[in-house]
């Protein structure tokens, strides 16, 4: 009897053993594992009570202490594409996948976040945005790629929000960076106005089709403004070496490139209608500053041309800069060449090689002539009587307006500018020669073909005026 | 027939044979039309990149009567016309509109040698008062006229383009041994070798008004001037044989260049004489003791010098001017090699040897039209100059 009471719980056991093994089956559902499921989005396998699609039983007994009852039925990457497809193409692929430790990335049992992502929790600060959004991917890239170039005061709006798979494909890419298409076609996907002048414009920035956006651009975070690499006008600088060059050694800078946004204060950074990037035509953006009463001092040309009778040939095609230089030299005005900044600056050689590298170069060099110019009384220069002065020798400006005037050859009809004062001037042109009123010198006619004779007067308006000696060149 | 008989019969058949053989042979040589046989010749020699190719020369009025060979005088009979017009010494050369024109210093003419129109003839105003005495250079005006140097009569003649006769100029004007003319729209200019001046005489008036070439050193003064030309911008270039040196004058005197010195080296001259100047600013100069002719940029740089001494094709013997074109040059790219892009034509006077007018071609290897094109006189020397104007 002693024996048969025994035996029940032996029995018991026995009958026992087999159903209590049955329900670990189902790990979750215990006590030891409970856990695992408790995440919002739990793996299928999880959800579904498949520990064993996963995990191999080694032993006869679980939990045996000191015996690892379950082994993987796969290591790694194997693992995973019993059942997941290897995402993407190309062969660019990511440092962890190419190990094939999905789980660097993925936690295999669940995740809060999609795509089972192994989000650290002290990175889990703002998880109801997670769970709304699911593409804040800061805190699982950053655990392994170093914060630092997200951290400019400017950043991509991409990646402030955390997106890095707009950009980045997590498993592998045919592209660098593992980027999800190619560079330029990525970013003019959302820059599209820069796409559309891409394609209406004439003249394009040769970076964008050659080394891409990020050869100018950062693309996740910048200091400076619009993201770019380094400040203008050093970004530009890294290929415009030559006007880098001419640039370090030149006194005068046109002001703009000193400016926060320099070259791009004048030029399209991406493509333009207009030659050399301008982002309009040339005289159009020239007088945007030069143009304007309000940024004085500098002056209002387009004031001066507004209804003028004549303007100078450059200014008739609106070639700004057929007479200056946009960024800058050691001339004065930016000119092209030498031009004195003194109102009065005898001529030697040199001296107006700006004038005359279009106008006839061989026009102040004789007292005599009857081949450089039709200013002259019989055969006498009086380009030459003018600007050969030694004492006193006039500028061009004196005379002649530089961009327009009512009067012929661009004379001023206001008048030269004599400090505060506008020397009273006309000049009237006859066949054979013509007559200068001004406030120089009395009324003087000259004529080609029959010669004024002159009568000198005792005025020192008049006497002012000398010429080099008859017949000999002006030195 | 007998044996004698067949032999007598054969002995006729091969004396008619050789006859008519001669005869055909006669024809043949007769009607073969006459055809270069010097191999082609490239200045500067390979492997050197080529820039001048001889083509031709012209010492007689055969020339423009290619094809017409003694042959067809016999099948047509027509008459052979001048063909023992011949060039006998000749200096000065002009061309315009494709036609060439020779002062004949021993025949006191001038020759008009009109390609297109296959003439070859002595201008017919050179009678009465239009008589040449001893002509030494022309030039032709813009509107085609033709003025010639005349030491002789201490004259320029002009004739129209035609060669007929219009007047003389100079006289009372104290011309003393006017060796060269140059004319633009106002003015005669004549080159004095004598009294070491250019005479400016206005056309309308024919008075002189004004004379010069004295200034005071080499690089601005006349010495034993030989030859004068002008360039599209009206400037005037003269060789002084005095001094070796080039001269570029404005027409009123002032000297904007000089160039050269005598000397045996490159850019050099012993005895410079003719010069011309394209249309590109080169200036062409002749030097009858190098036999070459030197191409300087219009800076006074040396570019290139061809020629040679001797009786050689392509020599020059004895050169006394040079005229370049680009007018009507079809008539003698036949001459051009086919490897060879002729952009104009240079003629070269020759005092001596079989080729008294030797006729090259100017331009570049077509397989290197884009590689080296000779620069331009404005791009060779000097930094590029502005574009010229006349602004003032």
């Amino acid at each position: 009897m002693l024996r048969n009471h025994l035996l029940i719980p032996v029995i018991a056991a026995f009958i026992l053993i087999p159903s209590l093994t049955i329900a670990s089956d189902n790990c979750l559902t215990g006590t030891c594992h409970s856990k695992v499921a408790s995440v919002i989005r739990p793996h299928a396998p999880v959800e579904e009570g498949k520990c064993l699609s996963c995990h191999r039983r080694e032993v006869a007994e679980h939990p045996a202490p000191g015996k690892k009852g379950f082994t993987m039925v796969a290591q790694g990457e194997k693992l995973c594409v019993t059942c997941h497809e290897f995402p993407g193409k190309g062969e660019v692929v990511h440092e962890p996948a190419k190990d094939g430790n999905c789980a660097a990335c993925h936690h295999p049992h669940g995740s809060n976040a999609r795509f089972l992502l192994e989000i650290p929790e002290e990175r889990l600060k703002n998880a109801d945005d997670i769970l709304a959004n699911g593409d804040d991917l800061r805190g699982l890239c950053l655990t392994c790629h170093d914060n630092k170039p997200f951290k400019g005061i400017h950043v991509h709006s991409p990646v402030s929000n955390g997106n890095c798979s707009l950009c980045h494909n997590p498993h592998r890419s045919s592209e660098k960076h593992l980027l999800i298409g190619p560079e330029n076609s990525m970013c003019l996907d959302c820059h599209e106005e820069i796409k559309t002048s891409l394609a209406t414009a004439g003249y394009s920035h040769p970076p964008l089709k050659v080394s891409g956006c990020t050869s100018c651009h950062d693309p996740h975070s910048s200091n400076l403004q619009y993201l770019t690499k380094k400040k203008l006008p050093d970004l530009c600088f890294d290929c415009h070496k030559t006007l880098q060059n001419q640039l370090s050694k030149v006194k005068n800078l046109h002001k703009p490139l000193t400016q926060e946004r320099g070259c791009g204060n004048c030029h399209a950074p991406h493509a333009s209608k207009e030659k050399k990037l301008l982002p309009f035509a040339e005289m159009d953006l020239c007088l945007n500053c030069h143009g304007d009463k309000k940024l004085a001092p500098l002056k209002d040309i387009r004031g001066e041309l507004k209804g003028k009778k004549y303007v100078h040939g450059p200014i008739g095609t609106g070639q700004c800069t057929a007479c200056h230089d946009p960024h800058g030299n050691d001339n004065f005005r930016l000119l092209k060449g030498p031009y004195p900044a003194t109102l009065y600056a005898p001529y030697v050689p040199g001296t107006y090689d700006f004038c005359l590298r279009c106008h006839e170069k061989n026009l102040l060099r004789f007292a005599e002539t009857t081949v450089y110019t039709k200013f002259r009384n019989g055969n006498r220069n009086l380009h030459a009587v003018h600007v050969t002065n030694s004492r006193k020798g006039r500028s061009c400006r004196i005379c002649h307006e530089p961009h327009a005037s009512d009067g012929p050859k661009l004379t001023s009809t206001e008048g030269p500018r004599f400090g505060s004062w506008k020397i009273p001037f006309r000049l009237e042109l006859t066949t054979s020669g013509g007559r200068c009123s001004a406030g120089c010198h009395v009324s003087l006619d000259y004529d080609r073909v029959k010669p004024v004779v002159y009568v000198h007067s005792t005025s020192p308006r008049f006497t002012g005026i000398s010429s080099p000696k008859q017949g000999e060149p002006a030195k | 027939m007998n044996s004698s008989g067949i032999c007598c019969l054969l002995s006729r058949l091969a004396r008619m044979a050789t006859f008519w053989g001669a005869a055909v042979c006669f024809l043949a040589a007769c009607s073969a039309p006459q055809k270069a046989t010097v191999k082609t010749i490239f200045f500067p020699s390979p492997p050197d990149e080529p820039r001048l190719q001889y083509l031709t020369s012209i010492s007689n009025s055969k020339f423009t009567q290619e094809g017409k060979s003694a042959f067809r005088l016999i099948i047509t009979g027509e008459q052979e016309k001048d063909t023992d017009l011949t060039i006998d010494k000749p200096l000065g050369i002009a061309v315009h509109k494709g036609v060439i024109y020779v002062v004949d210093t021993h025949r006191a003419t001038v020759l008009l040698i009109d390609t297109a129109k296959n003439l070859f003839e002595t201008i017919r105003g050179n009678v009465g008062p239009g008589r040449l005495k001893k002509p030494v250079n022309l030039t032709i005006g813009e509107d085609g006229r033709l003025y010639v140097a005349d030491v002789g009569r201490k004259e320029v003649m002009i004739y129209t383009a035609g060669g007929d006769f219009i007047r003389a100029v100079g006289k009372g004007l104290d011309l003393k041994k006017p060796v060269g003319v140059e004319v633009d729209q106002t003015s005669i200019y004549v080159l004095d070798n004598a009294s070491n001046t250019i005479k400016a005489i206005d056309k309308a008036t024919l008075e002189l008004t004004r004379e010069f070439g004295q200034g005071t050193s080499e690089d601005d003064s006349l010495w034993r001037p030989y030859a004068i030309a002008r360039d599209a911008k009206g400037a005037l270039y003269v060789t002084n044989t005095g001094t070796g040196k080039v001269l570029k004058m404005d027409s009123d005197g002032h000297t904007l260049l000089a160039f050269g010195k005598l000397g045996d080296g490159l850019g050099q001259f012993a005895r410079p004489r003719g010069l011309t100047v394209d249309s590109e600013g080169r200036i062409w100069v002749v030097d009858a003791a190098f036999q070459n002719v030197q191409i300087f940029s219009e800076t006074g740089r040396l570019l290139l010098f061809f020629g040679d001494p001797g009786q050689p094709p392509a020599s020059m013997n004895i050169p006394a001017s040079v005229a370049v074109t680009r007018e009507k040059i079809d008539y003698f790219m036949k001459f051009a090699d086919p490897s060879f892009e002729v952009e104009q034509l240079v003629f070269v006077t020759n005092q001596s040897g079989y080729d008294m007018l030797t006729v090259y071609g100017f331009g570049h290897a077509k397989q290197a039209s884009e590689k080296q094109p000779l620069p331009a006189s404005s791009s060779s020397a000097a930094p590029a100059a502005p574009p010229a104007s006349g602004k003032e």
